[in-house]
């Protein structure tokens, strides 16, 4: 199979490990299997890497994400399935990435057998039951929808982020922005959790669509991070709209400091704004 | 169509699971329609057979919620269609929305027209043109109003 097709099948196994780490609701487990997910993550960016070395340019295009499941166990099963076909796209080498993504990948199996060895680990999967119910909370119908919109509009944007980032970190000289770029996709990591562990809690959890390829593979980084900068704006104003909105004291002020974070990553943006302009 | 009509439940689910959603391979007509404005558009790939009927179709976007929406009702409405029908379809759609808020407008008008421009570059190619995919801007901004209330 050839490295950016390996590629496809690496981006579309991170998403489903994530994803079904996100539709768990035993919080042990989530927080493991979302590791083995971020361990996912730096396996495609790795192998992305490996292609921008050699100038080929690749895409994240992905087919269908099969994660959903009624249980734990199917859960389990069925990603024990993936990886062990994953496995089986690996180029039969001594490549060190290659070798390492195959080690990771006999103990994340390992690992999924373990919780299939115990009964308590199997519980009933609520993440797409549509309930619309934050537990916890008492919303009434405006903060409810307020609340859901904000929730898929800005997972599909954090996601799109990790993959914008990631896209042009492996296509930077520059040592200050590739400490820009990770930066910035780290902070999407935390948001895209926050954000689809609500959407799980609330029986809302999907895949976000697919990425146009125009979206990051794009000639104008400077456009692209003044644009950045304005979405940036658009989501703080929709925090503190949403924070407004909602009016309940825990999650006004979870999304006040989602909405301070963006500050954070305005000043990162304008910073790399400032660096590119520096170079003209 | 507004936030709150998304909210329903169809609505969510095509949120959650939007239909006919990327791009066809072996495509044999691409449209695009764009908001000028702002760069947001949705792509159309048609797949269609020699009875001129829509064998296949998808769509992406560059977005909001609303324009994935209607984008995927829209799409599992003309799929298997012939393209006059679809047109006629499509055209129906802009006149409806005529009357919509702006902000509503926009988004429908964005897939309706990507639609009708893959039309357009299907006969351009029928007719031997070397054209990989036609465009048609819209002419209303998708503007989100606040909800007073």
């Amino acid at each position: 199979m050839k490295t950016r097709d390996i590629l496809q099948k690496k981006h579309e196994l991170w998403l489903s490990i994530l994803f079904g780490a996100f539709s768990i609701q035993n919080e042990k487990l989530f927080d493991e299997i979302y590791d083995f997910a971020m361990i996912e993550y730096r396996h495609l960016s790795w192998i992305g890497s490996s292609l921008a070395e050699i100038g080929e340019e690749f895409d994240f295009d992905k087919d269908n994400i099969d994660f959903q499941a009624d249980n734990n166990f199917e859960l389990f099963e069925k990603l024990i399935k993936q990886i062990e076909q994953m496995n089986s796209f690996y180029p039969q080498n001594n490549d060190k990435m290659y070798q390492r993504f195959i080690s990771d990948e006999i103990y994340f199996i390992q690992k999924l057998r373990e919780y299939l060895s115990d009964e308590s680990n199997n519980e009933e999967i609520k993440a797409f039951n549509k309930s619309r119910v934050l537990e916890g909370y008492e919303l009434n119908q405006k903060q409810s929808d307020s609340l859901i919109l904000f929730l898929f509009e800005e997972a599909y944007k954090e996601y799109e982020l990790i993959l914008v980032y990631t896209y042009s970190n492996l296509f930077t000289d520059s040592k200050l922005l590739s400490s820009v770029f990770v930066d910035l996709i780290y902070e999407s990591h935390f948001h895209l959790k926050s954000f689809a562990r609500m959407m799980s809690k609330m029986g809302l959890l999907a895949v976000p669509r697919t990425i146009v390829q125009r979206v990051y593979q794009f000639d104008d980084l400077e456009q692209f991070l003044i644009d950045g900068i304005k979405e940036e704006e658009m989501a703080k104003e929709g925090c503190l709209a949403l924070a407004k909105a909602v009016d309940h004291p825990s999650l006004s002020n979870f999304f006040n400091f989602i909405n301070f974070q963006e500050n954070y990553h305005i000043a990162l943006m304008e910073k790399a704004l400032a660096h590119i302009r520096s170079k003209k | 169509m507004s936030d709150r009509e998304a909210l329903k439940d169809e609505y969510l689910d095509h949120m959650m699971n939007p239909r006919n959603y990327g791009v066809v391979k072996d495509e044999n007509a691409k449209g695009i329609g764009i908001n000028p404005n702002n760069n947001e558009l949705v792509e159309i790939y048609l797949k269609v057979d020699k009875d001129k009927k829509i064998q296949d179709i998808k769509f992406q976007a560059i977005g909001c919620m609303s324009t994935i929406v209607t984008g995927s009702i829209f799409t599992d409405i003309i799929k298997g269609e012939s393209l006059d029908e679809a047109s006629d379809v499509a055209e129906e759609f802009l006149e409806k929305v005529k009357f919509a808020p702006e902000e509503e407008r926009a988004c429908s008008e964005m897939v309706a027209k990507s639609f009708l421009a893959s039309v357009i570059n299907f006969s351009n190619r029928e007719d031997g043109k070397d054209e990989k995919e036609y465009s048609l801007a819209i002419s209303t901004d998708c503007v989100v109003v606040e909800d007073e209330n």
